[in-house]
């Protein structure tokens, strides 16, 4: 043995964090399909979800609607685009906060922190499975309701909705740090984070045009990521745009997204630093 | 530049540093302040043990030459670097 005293830092090189994420994939599928009943039901209610609101469509004047590219379009096809965006943000969004909420419940939080990984690779790992499923369920699911509610969605836009909507992933994960930062802060701060998905949804064109809002609330509308980022998904889909709506949603989202991932990391940062602190980090 | 620890400089561990023994021997340190990690191998963890409660280096080093087999001529420059580095770090206070 030497007698060399050494002190190492951990957690080692950027290449060994990211060897670790393959690993929490591997734990989130496993627990997914345990849970197969649970899949199954996310799905149904998505599909109740599509007949309430082509039911609702029938008492819609589609010339009330806007047009995307010159083509009219009936009030299924322009709130299933719109329900798709918005089921991707609360799907991530949720998973963004529960990520860290479950690990307080099952309580194994602790001791992830305290194993050798950085904060940023648990958050990024804790999500790794959702990045995959969540735009590839969002896709499915635009094609189902076309086929089931013959919806006319032009399959060249669902490439360019990918798109938009992996730029549209980190103003989620933004939003999602800063939510977790207030789980572990205020115990129980995912309701707020329900609170400000209601309002942002609400100033924005998901289930309707933003036309039929107050002034004052439109121009904000105009500047909500999710009004963005359905427009653009409605130019791919239902204008016929393609990857000719991709840049000029993504220009816009672009700048949200930084900011948005800047807040959240610094959120939780502060979030983690605190609780750590006061030896508080399981308490939930 | 780090400064030069002097034989009379009070060695002791920060409030915000915390340790647990691994069981393949050495140990890890958290500092709580910067939430970062560090490993420590088991000659680490008898200096981390020796100034539990505080102590000078020249007392430190006076121990570890009685505990440690063998401690080869070069201990103090060993002890004063591997403390160097654990200060820099902020996981002990160097005093005096």
């Amino acid at each position: 043995m030497t007698a060399r005293p050494d002190v190492v830092r951990h957690p080692a090189p950027l290449l060994e964090e990211l060897w670790k994420l393959p690993a929490f994939f591997r734990r989130d599928f496993l627990v997914m399909w345990s849970y197969r009943l649970a899949f199954f039901v996310d799905w149904a209610n998505l599909i109740a979800q599509v007949v309430i609101f082509s039911l609702v469509g029938r008492l819609v004047d589609p010339r009330l609607l806007p047009s995307f590219g010159g083509t009219s379009t009936s009030y299924v096809e322009f709130v299933v685009t719109g329900i798709a965006v918005a089921s991707f943000l609360q799907i991530a969004l949720g998973r963004v906060v529960n990520a860290i909420r479950e690990e307080q419940l099952m309580g194994t939080l602790e001791s992830l922190l305290v194993t050798p990984t950085s904060p940023l690779t648990i958050q990024l790992g804790s999500v790794m499975y959702d990045l995959a499923y969540v735009p590839l369920r969002t896709v499915l699911f635009l094609v189902a309701v076309s086929v089931l509610f013959g919806a006319r969605l032009e399959a060249g836009g669902l490439i360019p909705v990918m798109v938009i909507l992996l730029v549209f992933i980190p103003v989620v994960w933004g939003l999602g740090m800063v939510a977790a930062a207030a789980v572990l802060t205020f115990r129980r701060g995912a309701g707020a984070l329900g609170f400000v998905v209601m309002v942002l949804m609400i100033g924005s064109n998901t289930y309707f045009p933003i036309d039929i809002l107050p002034e004052w609330a439109r121009s904000m509308a105009a500047l909500n990521p999710i009004s963005i980022a359905v427009e653009g998904t409605r130019a791919a889909l239902l204008g016929g745009e393609g990857w000719g709506a991709v840049w000029p949603t993504i220009r816009l989202l672009l700048p949200m997204a930084g900011s948005s991932l800047l807040i959240g990391v610094g959120a939780l940062r502060f979030a983690l630093r605190r609780e750590r602190r006061r030896g508080t980090l399981g308490l939930y | 530049m780090r400064a030069v620890i002097n034989g009379d400089a009070k060695i002791t561990k920060s409030a915000s540093t915390v340790h647990r023994e691994l069981a393949e021997g050495g140990g890890v340190l958290l500092n709580l302040e910067s939430g970062s990690y560090y490993s420590i191998n088991p000659i680490g963890l008898l200096v981390w043990d020796l100034i539990a409660d505080g102590c000078t280096f020249d007392e430190l080093v006076s121990q570890l030459r009685f505990r440690v087999a063998d401690p080869p001529v070069e201990l103090d420059a060993d002890i004063r670097e591997f403390l160097g580095e654990l200060e820099h770090r902020r996981l002990i206070e160097v005093g005096g």
